[in-house]
């Protein structure tokens, strides 16, 4: 029998009178690599959030090496040896990999000064187990992705933990950056380091894993071992609550082609980027974390400066500078990438949603209010939005609700082509239901939509195409007849 | 569904006093207009009878120029910005209207402590008065354009340019006073509605001077500007956040200065009403504003970080700091003594405003929970 080394009891947590949490009970053994997957939701990152100290379970009890602890801000967590690594960057910029390795370690410093030799020695032996090939005095600023990921796991080796939590949601990585993490978990294994992924694609972790919890609706609905692992029906048992029927393009329409982008590029991240939608068609972009695909909306959008490249609406060529021009021509985009949702928060509702229209909804600049009365009426009515207060400022909105704001507004400008980024990230699986739902049924109405995600279930539920971009360009295409649903587990693997 | 609707009604007194309450909390004019009450009634109990009208309507001519450079204030405020360069605009917009207006008289200067100008092209008054807005308007727009065009932080841009407006009115005007004003000109200031009285040993009596009148057309204006105008809204919109406007199709920048435009504007206004105030154009017009043109639309309830405007609770604002500055006067404290108050003033009022906002999003919160329980109620009935 192993040692357990971090165990969750009846472990309950109410947010908003939402339960996230419901009497989740799991144990992570010494050297013992756990995967935890779930579809989207908030309930994975309640439990790393509970593990770091940001929140405190209402019910149940957490034990650490068998003793029953509380961890109540992020500090207490550390001390008790639990590590985690978040999937945001906690790395200072400006300082160097090991300046940031050893930022705010008392036992490392000779008083105020710092044992520099014993660092740089430490780091270097870090990196070799990271197989991380860089110098200690590399600016964070410098560092790719990976490179971030890998040092921040760097960072949390340091401290000796026990327990390894990987907080690894929303983030599609690719074969070589899997195939690093992997080794680092496989070295911290044999170490009797317990290890905690929360993922939310099944297949990154899949074969390394010792056992994987499946957690639905904040219940632990699974708990296999090794060999007991059937990838198709956990995704069944995921997938079921939340599928969304595929919008259906009539023949009439598919041949009429609406945006074409030829060789896009920009600075950064666009190398030669070209695809077509066509009316009422659904194409879905995704690619790994840090791939920068969120770019390609931007750059039609206007928001990103287009280096090169061209790109036609209805077989006319178009300048985009702005994101004004970008409305004038019918192309709409929200954008809810890194916790942003587009709206102007101190704004009310009314305002938000009427903020692209108000040359038409004013005379002589003066704001007609019956008119802006009547679009917000008629818009409500259109997408059967109940908004209980529409002078209530967009902040105090739940997140479900503050996304059908944004997608109100942008669908005012009546689009001809639409683009999301990440429009479920976040969301409880009825609210992105409901999201989907409403995009399928503007393609239905004519709109074709650019889907950029990360989230491939829900690319493979309402897409017609899905685009993989990686290497700052589309590398594959998957259309409609190899969107089978019980492929959708090898797409990731073959293509991404 | 009648049980449900009747209960939350049942302790009214309480309930009278928890919305008011609620009220106050979240209306942030409320709060303040009580502070100015207080403070008015006292000012009034304190002062002498006789002189009172004369106070009143004096502290009335103050409170219109610092409205006014609160509004100017507020102009950047809202798109998340500042202009610290107000006093530097309206000294120059002062200057070029003194000159312009200003009547030449030859060789006067025996009596005279200062250098007196004797030029000055004695233009009607209302030619100086546009000059002096189109110079404010100008130097506004300079300011909103290099933010935008350089990128540099606005914080710099406007401190240098306090520095070069300033010191081109000194070196241009070599440190002169224009005090031959046409009296249509300081009539703005001494004009009042009814006609005050001020006669010695009569009980004085109070009238609304022009300048205060011509400052509430000008709230007016303003108010109508951010509450009905797209301009406005796209102004606010810039100021919650530029990359959020940017993503609705709104030319920020174009916003930004517009709001430095009506910003410097408004400043000209601020320096030739103190113009016309003082019977003389000068280059001092407008050195102490800084600390005002913050104090009076932070206290009404402005957002320092863009977004949110407070026009009335401005002009309140304006009129707390009068007083105050008024009482301390007649007390015979020195001016030093002012600027501890007026900066303690502002400390206290963001203080407030901190409580303020964690106050009502208790509230709010409060609010939510008890709708959650009625609807409760409701489904049980």
């Amino acid at each position: 029998m192993q040692k357990e080394v971090l165990r969750l009891e009846s472990v309950s947590k109410k947010i908003n009178d939402v339960k996230v949490l419901k009497n989740v009970s799991m144990t992570v053994n010494e050297g013992e690599i756990v995967n935890l997957y779930g579809d989207e939701g908030q309930s994975k990152a309640m439990i790393v959030d509970l593990l770091g100290g940001v929140f405190q379970p209402d019910f149940g009890k957490i034990y650490v090496d068998g003793k029953e602890v509380g961890i109540t801000c992020p500090r207490d967590g550390k001390e008790l040896g639990i590590s985690i690594i978040h999937k945001r960057s906690d790395l200072i910029p400006n300082l160097t990999v090991m300046e940031n390795l050893f930022l705010g370690r008392k036992d490392w410093d000779n008083r105020h000064f710092i044992k520099e030799k014993q660092q740089l020695a430490r780091t270097k032996e870090l990196l070799k187990i990271l197989g991380l090939d860089i110098s200690p005095q590399t600016m964070a600023s410098k560092l790719t992705v990976e490179q971030v990921q890998l040092v921040q796991l760097g960072k949390a080796l340091l401290d000796d933990p026990k327990v390894v939590v990987m907080d690894h949601t929303n983030i599609l990585l690719d074969k070589n950056q899997i195939k690093l993490f992997k080794g680092v978990f496989k070295e911290l294994s044999r170490r009797k380091v317990g290890i905690l992924i929360v993922a939310q694609n099944l297949q990154d972790f899949y074969d390394i894993s010792d056992r994987m919890y499946v957690i639905k609706d904040g219940s632990i609905i699974g708990n296999f071992d090794a060999s007991e692992f059937d990838s198709e029906k956990i995704v069944k048992i995921i997938m079921e609550s939340s599928f969304v029927k595929r919008p259906e393009i009539s023949l009439n329409d598919i041949s009429k082609e609406v945006l074409r982008v030829e060789n896009l590029r920009t600075r950064h991240a666009l190398r030669d980027v070209s695809f077509s939608v066509k009316k009422g068609e659904i194409v879905s972009i995704t690619g790994s974390y840090g791939s920068r695909k969120c770019d390609i909306g931007y750059a039609i959008y206007g928001i990103e400066k287009l280096t090169g490249g061209r790109i036609y609406l209805e077989g006319k060529r178009i300048k985009i500078k702005n994101p004004a021009d970008a409305i004038k021509n019918k192309i709409g985009l929200i954008s809810f990438e890194n916790e942003e949702n587009g709206l102007l928060n101190n704004l009310n509702i009314k305002e938000n949603i009427s903020m692209l229209r108000l040359k038409n909804l004013s005379h002589l600049g003066i704001i007609k209010r019956e008119l802006e009365e009547w679009l917000l009426k008629s818009v409500k009515a259109d997408m059967q939005f109940d908004f209980t207060d529409d002078l209530a400022s967009v902040e105090g909105l739940s997140t479900a609700d503050q996304r059908k704001v944004s997608i109100a507004r942008v669908m005012c400008s009546f689009p001809k082509v639409l683009i999301l980024i990440d429009p479920t990230k976040g969301l409880d699986n009825e609210s992105r239901k409901q999201i989907l739902e409403l995009l399928v049924s503007f393609s239905n109405r004519g709109v074709s939509i650019i889907l950029i995600s990360s989230n491939i279930h829900e690319m493979l539920q309402v897409s017609h195409r899905i685009l993989v971009f990686s290497n700052n360009t589309i590398t594959g295409e998957i259309n409609e007849n190899e969107l089978v649903f019980k492929d959708h587990l090898n797409i990731q693997h073959n293509f991404i | 569904m009648k049980k449900a609707l009747s209960k939350p009604s049942g302790n009214n007194a309480l309930s009278v006093l928890r919305k008011g309450v609620s009220m106050l909390i979240k209306y942030d004019i409320a709060t303040i207009s009580i502070i100015f009450a207080i403070l008015l009634a006292i000012f009034i109990a304190t002062s002498n009878p006789m002189r009172l009208g004369f106070s009143l309507t004096s502290v009335s001519k103050d409170v219109a120029i610092f409205a006014i450079v609160g509004m100017a204030q507020m102009a950047t405020l809202a798109v998340g910005q500042f202009n610290l360069a107000v006093g530097a605009i309206g000294g120059a917009s002062a200057m070029v209207c003194g000159y312009l207006i200003n009547l030449p008289t030859a060789g006067n200067m025996d009596v005279e402590k200062y250098v007196q100008a004797e030029i000055g092209l004695a233009l009607p008054w209302v030619v100086g008065l546009l000059a002096g807005l189109a110079v404010g308007l100008l130097l506004g727009v300079l300011q909103g354009w290099l933010i935008t065009k350089t990128k540099i932080n606005p914080f710099i841009i406007s401190l240098a340019l306090i520095s070069v407006i300033h010191g081109l009115n000194m070196g241009i005007t070599q440190n002169i006073y224009f005090r031959k004003l046409p009296k249509g000109f300081t009539d703005i200031n001494n004009i009042t509605i009814p006609k005050a009285t001020a006669d010695v040993g009569q009980k004085t009596t109070f009238g609304f001077p022009l300048v205060f009148l011509i400052t509430i057309v000008i709230m007016l204006v303003v108010w109508l500007i951010y509450n009905r105008t797209a301009l406005g809204r796209k102004m606010l919109a810039t100021g919650v956040s530029k990359r959020a406007a940017d993503f609705a199709g709104i030319d920020s920048n174009k916003y930004i200065i517009c709001a430095h435009a009506l910003s410097g504007l408004l400043c000209a206004l601020g320096g030739m009403f103190t113009a016309s105030k003082l019977s003389a154009a000068q280059t001092s017009t407008g050195d102490n504003w800084l600390l005002y043109s913050f104090a009076a639309p932070i206290l009404g309830g402005t957002l320092l970080n863009g977004g949110k405007v407070a026009i009335i609770g401005t002009m309140i604002g304006a009129g707390i700091m009068t007083i105050i500055t008024t009482v301390l006067a007649v007390l015979k404290l020195d001016a030093f003594t002012h600027q501890i108050f007026i900066g303690g003033i502002l400390l206290l009022a963001f203080i407030l405003n901190r409580g303020r906002e964690s106050l009502s999003k208790q509230q709010d919160r409060a609010l939510l929970e008890a709708q959650e329980s009625a609807d409760g109620v409701h489904v049980e009935g």
